[in-house]
C-alpha cells in the first residue's frame, strides 16, 4: 500500500511537471508523430504524402553515400568537439573563478565571442583564417610554422569549425561558473587542513562537486553536437569536398532544397535513434560517476 | 400642396438613393490588399517608392509588402543548390500551412521545381485575357518561366557573367590594358604574368572564377561547346566529351595555380560580390563575376581602372557565351487575391513600375552620396535608355561597362538548365567539380558518377 | 525553530592564488585580448569608411571614424520598432522560462512519482529531433491557434518549460542536500513553499544562468521570426541585420553599427547578472 505521503508526493510531482507535460502534448507530440509518419512517405510538402514503406530508409542505407559521409563528419565533430568544449569551458571558468580585482570585466570580455552576431563573427573568422593574409597563419609564420589552408582545406575545415566553436564556448563557461560557485568553501577548508595540494583539491573536491554539471554538459554536448548545422551553413556551405557536410545540413538540403521532406524525416529519425542510444548509455553510466550530494 | 408633398417625397427618395449609392461606392472602394513577398520596404530606396507610386495610382488595389527578408534580386545563383534556402523554407512552410502570399518573387532557376509540384498558378489565362504582350521581354527569360507550355511568372531582372580585369595590374605586368584574353591559352598566359607568389601563398592572383562550383563549371562547359542536358531536358549529358574536357581544363587550371586547396584558401577569405572582395582589394587581376559587380566597384573602389569583356573560351567559336540568372513574380497556389496579384505583377514588371523603382533608388543614393548604377532589366530596349539617363553621373569607364553589359543580352542568351531538378543538378555537378579539383576522382569518374545519379533522378521524376 | 541553532555554512568558494596574483592577471589579460577581439572588430567595422572595409591587412583603427553609420542606421530601417519587438519577445521568454522551467525541474529533481524516469527521457528526447522536420507541422498548430504574424510562437514554449533549461536546473537542484528539505518538511512546509523558499534561493546562480542563456537565444533567434513573422513592423533585430543586405550590396558599416547596438544590452545584462551567479550564498543548514 502506497503511503499517504507518497501519493501526495506523486500528485505534487505531476503538478510541478504539469506545464511541461501540457506543452509537450499541445506543441511537440503532434509534430513528432507527424515526422515519424512522414519518414515512411514521399512528401514534397506541396502535395499529399504518399506511403512508400521502408523505401526512404533503404535508400538512406544503400543508395546515399552522402548520408554516410555526413554521418562520419558529424561523429568527428562530436568526438573531438564535445570534450574540447567541456575542457575549454571548464578551464576558462576556473580562471574566471579566481579572486582577482576586475574579475567582472574579465568575465564579460570572455563571454563576448558568444554574443557577437554570426554575420559579424563569420566575417571576422574569414580574416583570421585566411591562409595567405590571415592573422593566424601570419602568427604561425613568425614562429616558423607554415599554417594550413584552414576552411579551404579538406583536412582542416572541421578543425577550423572546432576552433570557432571553442572560442565561443561562453555558454558552457557560465554554466561551469555557476556550478563552481556552488562548491561549499568548507570542503576546501577541510582539504587544505589535510594539506592537499591545489591539484589534489581540484581532483578530490572540485571535480566531484562538478559532476552533475559535467553530466549535463556532456549529455547536452552530444545532443546538440550531433545536430551541428549553422556553422557550416554560414561559413563553408558544406565544403570543401563535403568535408563539412553534417547530417542536419544534408537533411536540410533534402527538405528545403530538393523537396524531399519524407526522406529528410527518415534521416532525422535515424539521427534521433543514434542520439537516443548514446544518451541512454550516458544515463545508465551516470550513477557510477555523478555525485549529487 | 400635393405637388409640394410629391416634391418632398421625390427629394427624399433622391437623397436616400444618393446616400445608398455613395455608401455602396464607399464599400466597393475598399481596395483589395495584395500581400507581396519580395519587396523589402524596411529600408529606403527603390522599393519603397515603387510601393508608394503603385498605391497612389491604383484606387482598387493596395500592395501590402511582407517578409522583407525575401530579397528580390539579391544576386542569383546561390552557393549550393542555387537558391537561398531560408527563403524557400519560408515560402514552402507558408504554402503548406495554407497561408501563402498573393504574389511572391521567385528565382527563375528554381521555378520549374515549384511549378511541376503545382505550387504556382499558371498565368496563361491572365495573359490571354489581357492579350498581354510577353514579347516585350527577352525571349530567354520567358523560356525560363515556361514549364510544359504554361507560364508561371513574369520575369523581372537578370544578370550575366563576364570577365572583369584590373587595367593597372595589366600595365604593371607589361600587358596591353585594353586587350583582354579571348581564349583559354591566352588567359593562362596572362594569368601567369599576373600571379605573384611568396612561397606557397599568393601575394597576387592572376585569375580565378568566383562563381559557385556548379555555376563555374556550367560556364566553362558552354565556353567549350558542351552541354549538361539534352535539348528535351530528359537526359543528362555530363559525360559528353566537351563537358568532360571543360572540367579537365578546370582541374588543370587549379593545379597550375597550386591546387584547389591553395586557391580556395585564397578565396575563402573573401565574401565575393561585397566590399570584402579580392578584386577590389587589388589582390586579384582578373575574375569572372556577375554584371552586378559594376555597381560594387562604383561604390567600393571607384578609382579602380577596370574593363569588362566576355569570358575567354576554349576556341574562338564559343567566345561571347555566358549564362544568365534572374527572378520573376509568381502567384502561389492558394493565393486569395490572384486577379489583383496579376495586376500588381504586371505593373512591377512594366516600364512604369521599373522606373518607379529606379527613381526612388536614384533619389536615395544621391541623398546618401552613393553612386547609382541601374540593374540589368529584361524589357527589350530599356537598359539602353536607363544607361543613357545616367550618362553624366558616372565616369566613362562605368558607362562603357554598362553599355557592354547591355549589348550582350539578347533574346537567345543562355540560361542554366531548365529542369524540375535544376537545384539537384546544380549541387550535384558542384560536388563533382569539387571531387575532381581536390583529386578525389578524375574529372571523368566524377562526371560519370554525377551523370548516373542525376539521370536516375530525372528518370524517377518523369517515370511518375 | 530549528534554525535557531543552525550552523552557518558558506557556499561559494573561490580559489585564492596568493603568490600568483600577478601571474593570474597576465594569463587573464592574454585571454582577454583573444576574447575581446570580435567585439573590437565589430565596433571598429561599424565606424570604418567603405574603402577600409576591404583593405589588406585589415585595419583595426579606421583612418576616419564614421560615427554617422549609427545615425544613418537609425534612419535606414525602423530600428526602434525592431528593438521594441525583440525586447518584448525576450522578456516573455525569460519570465516564462524562469517560472515554468524551475517548477518542472523541481518536480524531476526532488519529487518521487511513478514514471518519472521515463518522462525525463521523453523530455530529453524532444531535443534529439532536428527542428527542420517538425517545423511545418508546428506551423500548422500555430496557424490553427491564429498565431501567424504574431509573437506567441516565439515565446509560448518558454511558458511550458524549455527542456535544456529544465535539465540544467534539475542538475543543480539535485545537488542540494536532502536534509534541507527534510527539515522544511518537519517545519510543516508544503511542496510549494519548499520549492519557493528553500530550493529556489539555493539555485539562484543557475536561475541567473538560464535567464542569461534564454535572453541571448531569444535576442538572437533568427529562424523563429523568419518562419512566423510576416509584416515589417513585427520584425525583430536579428531579421533586421539581414535587411542590410539588399539589391545594391551589403551595407556593412550600418549593419555592424546595428549589430553593436543590438548586443550592447546583452553585454550589460551579463555584466550585471553575473553578481547573481557568483554571489556566495549563505544558507542556513540544520543541526548536524
Amino acid at each position: 500500500m502506497a503511503s499517504k505521503a507518497s501519493v501526495k508526493e506523486s500528485l505534487a510531482g505531476y503538478l510541478f511537471i504539469g506545464p511541461w507535460v501540457v506543452g509537450f502534448l499541445v506543441f511537440t507530440l503532434g509534430p513528432i508523430l507527424a515526422s515519424i509518419y512522414l519518414s515512411f512517405t514521399d512528401y514534397d510538402v506541396l502535395n499529399p504524402a504518399q506511403w512508400v514503406g521502408l523505401k526512404n530508409f533503404t535508400h538512406l542505407f544503400q543508395g546515399d553515400p552522402l548520408f554516410w559521409k555526413s554521418l562520419g563528419n558529424t561523429f568527428y565533430m562530436v568526438v573531438f568537439g564535445v570534450p574540447l568544449q567541456i575542457l575549454m569551458g571548464l578551464c576558462v571558468a576556473m580562471l574566471l573563478n579566481m579572486n582577482v580585482k576586475g574579475m567582472a570585466w574579465y568575465r564579460t570580455i570572455y563571454y563576448l565571442p558568444s554574443i557577437v552576431p554570426v554575420v559579424a563573427s563569420s566575417f571576422l573568422w574569414m580574416w583570421i583564417l585566411n591562409p595567405h593574409f590571415g592573422i593566424l597563419n601570419n602568427f604561425l609564420y613568425m614562429i616558423g610554422i607554415e599554417g594550413p589552408g584552414w576552411i579551404g582545406s579538406e583536412v582542416w575545415s572541421k578543425p577550423s569549425i572546432l576552433l570557432m566553436q571553442t572560442w565561443a564556448a561562453g555558454s558552457t563557461m557560465i554554466i561551469y561558473l555557476a556550478a563552481l560557485r556552488g562548491v561549499p568553501t568548507h570542503l576546501y577548508e577541510a582539504a587544505s587542513i589535510d594539506g592537499a595540494t591545489r591539484w589534489k583539491q581540484f581532483w578530490h573536491v572540485t571535480l566531484p562537486q562538478l559532476t552533475p554539471t559535467l553530466f549535463f554538459t556532456t549529455t547536452m554536448g552530444m545532443i546538440n553536437g550531433f545536430q551541428i548545422f549553422s556553422e557550416s551553413y554560414i561559413m563553408t556551405n558544406g565544403g570543401p569536398v563535403d568535408s563539412t557536410l553534417f547530417i542536419v545540413y544534408h537533411l536540410f538540403n533534402n527538405a528545403f532544397g530538393y523537396f524531399k521532406m519524407g526522406y529528410a524525416s527518415a534521416i532525422a529519425w535515424v539521427l534521433f535513434i543514434i542520439i537516443m542510444i548514446i544518451t541512454l548509455i550516458q544515463l545508465k553510466l551516470s550513477p557510477r560517476w555523478v555525485h549529487y550530494n | 400642396m400635393s405637388t409640394l408633398r410629391n416634391r418632398k417625397v421625390l427629394v427624399m427618395a433622391v437623397v436616400t438613393a444618393l446616400v445608398c449609392l455613395s455608401l455602396s461606392v464607399v464599400a466597393s472602394a475598399e481596395p483589395i490588399k495584395v500581400r507581396v513577398w519580395g519587396l523589402n520596404d524596411a529600408v529606403p530606396g527603390g522599393v519603397r517608392n515603387q510601393i508608394k507610386v503603385f498605391n497612389e495610382t491604383h484606387d482598387d488595389i493596395k500592395i501590402v509588402p511582407e517578409v522583407p527578408t525575401v530579397n528580390n534580386q539579391a544576386s542569383s545563383g546561390g552557393a549550393v543548390t542555387g537558391g537561398d534556402l531560408s527563403n524557400m523554407q519560408k515560402l514552402l512552410t507558408a504554402i503548406a500551412g495554407g497561408n501563402p502570399p498573393d504574389l511572391t518573387t521567385v528565382d527563375r532557376f528554381a521555378l520549374p521545381s515549384w511549378a511541376v509540384r503545382n505550387a504556382l498558378m499558371p498565368l496563361n489565362d491572365f495573359i490571354a485575357a489581357d492579350n498581354y504582350d510577353m514579347n516585350k521581354f527577352y525571349q530567354f527569360t520567358v523560356n525560363e518561366v515556361t514549364v510544359d507550355g504554361n507560364m508561371y511568372a513574369l520575369p523581372s531582372g537578370t544578370d550575366g557573367r563576364y570577365l572583369f580585369w584590373n587595367k593597372d595590374m595589366y600595365k604593371n605586368a607589361g600587358l596591353d590594358p585594353n586587350a583582354p584574353p579571348q581564349t583559354w591559352e591566352e588567359l593562362q598566359a596572362y594569368s601567369d604574368k599576373l600571379t605573384i607568389k611568396r612561397g606557397r601563398t599568393f601575394q597576387q592572383m592572376g585569375f580565378i572564377s568566383q562563381l559557385a562550383p556548379g555555376g563555374s563549371f556550367y560556364l566553362y562547359t558552354l565556353l567549350n561547346g558542351g552541354t549538361f542536358m539534352s535539348e528535351d531536358a530528359r537526359s543528362m549529358t555530363l559525360t559528353d566529351p566537351k563537358t568532360v574536357e571543360a572540367l579537365e581544363w578546370m582541374v588543370e587550371w587549379y593545379d597550375h595555380l597550386g591546387g584547389a586547396e591553395t586557391v580556395n584558401a585564397f578565396l575563402g577569405a573573401f565574401q565575393s560580390g561585397s566590399a570584402n572582395d579580392p578584386f577590389m582589394a587589388g589582390k586579384l587581376a582578373q575574375l569572372v563575376m556577375g554584371d552586378w559587380h559594376i555597381g560594387n566597384i562604383a561604390r567600393y573602389n571607384p578609382k579602380m581602372d577596370f574593363g569588362m569583356a566576355p569570358v575567354p573560351a576554349a576556341t574562338p567559336e564559343y567566345y561571347g557565351r555566358t549564362w544568365f540568372g534572374g527572378w520573376g513574380w509568381a502567384i502561389p497556389r492558394g493565393a486569395k487575391n490572384a486577379e489583383a496579384a496579376w495586376v500588381v505583377a504586371k505593373w512591377l514588371t512594366s516600364e512604369e513600375g521599373i522606373r518607379a523603382n529606379m527613381e526612388g533608388e536614384r533619389a536615395y543614393r544621391e541623398s546618401a552620396k552613393l553612386p547609382f548604377v541601374p540593374g540589368l532589366q529584361v524589357i527589350k530596349g530599356l537598359n539602353e535608355q536607363l544607361t543613357d539617363e545616367i550618362r553624366d553621373n558616372l565616369e566613362p569607364k562605368f558607362i562603357e561597362a554598362l553599355e557592354f553589359r547591355n549589348a550582350n543580352i539578347s533574346d537567345d542568351s543562355k540560361v542554366r538548365h531548365i529542369s524540375p531538378i535544376a537545384s539537384e543538378i546544380y549541387s550535384g555537378t558542384g560536388r563533382a567539380v569539387d571531387a575532381a579539383l581536390y583529386h578525389r576522382q578524375t574529372p571523368r569518374e566524377a562526371l560519370e558518377a554525377a551523370q548516373e545519379e542525376m539521370q536516375q533522378l530525372l528518370d524517377e521524376f518523369y517515370g511518375k | 525553530m530549528s534554525m535557531a541553532g543552525a550552523k552557518r555554512i558558506k557556499v561559494g568558494g573561490s580559489f585564492e592564488i596568493k603568490p600568483g596574483k600577478i601571474l593570474a592577471h597576465i594569463v587573464l589579460l592574454l585571454g582577454a585580448i583573444v576574447f575581446v577581439f570580435p567585439f573590437v572588430w565589430l565596433v571598429s567595422t561599424s565606424v570604418k569608411p567603405d574603402y577600409e572595409l576591404f583593405s589588406f591587412p585589415p585595419v583595426l583603427i579606421p583612418s576616419t571614424f564614421r560615427w554617422d553609420n549609427y545615425t544613418r542606421m537609425l534612419d535606414y530601417l525602423p530600428f526602434f520598432t525592431f528593438l521594441k519587438n525583440t525586447l518584448y519577445v525576450t522578456v516573455m521568454n525569460v519570465v516564462g522560462t524562469l517560472i515554468s522551467s524551475s517548477m518542472v525541474a523541481y518536480g524531476f529533481a526532488r519529487l518521487k512519482f511513478p514514471g518519472k524516469n521515463v518522462l525525463f527521457v521523453v523530455l530529453l528526447s524532444t531535443m534529439m529531433l532536428p527542428q527542420q522536420v517538425t517545423m511545418i507541422p508546428q506551423y500548422l498548430i500555430f496557424r490553427n491557434l491564429g498565431w501567424i504574424d504574431a509573437f506567441p510562437p516565439l515565446y509560448i514554449q518558454a511558458w511550458f518549460g524549455i527542456p535544456f533549461q529544465i535539465f540544467l536546473l534539475r542538475q543543480f537542484m539535485m545537488t542540494i542536500p536532502q536534509e534541507l528539505e527534510e527539515a522544511a518538511k518537519i517545519d510543516g512546509c508544503g511542496y510549494a513553499r519548499t520549492f519557493s523558499q528553500i530550493i529556489l534561493p539555493l539555485v539562484k546562480p543557475a536561475l541567473a544562468t538560464i535567464a542569461v542563456l534564454r535572453a541571448m537565444n531569444a535576442w538572437n533567434d533568427f529562424m523563429g521570426p523568419l518562419i512566423y513573422l510576416n509584416s515589417t513592423e513585427k520584425m525583430t533585430m536579428s531579421i533586421g541585420l539581414k535587411l542590410f543586405q539588399s539589391v545594391s550590396g551589403t551595407e556593412w558599416g550600418m549593419m555592424m553599427a546595428a549589430a553593436t547596438v543590438m548586443i550592447t544590452p546583452i553585454i550589460f545584462l551579463f555584466f550585471f547578472a553575473q553578481r547573481f551567479f557568483i554571489q556566495g550564498i549563505t544558507l542556513t543548514g540544520m543541526k548536524g
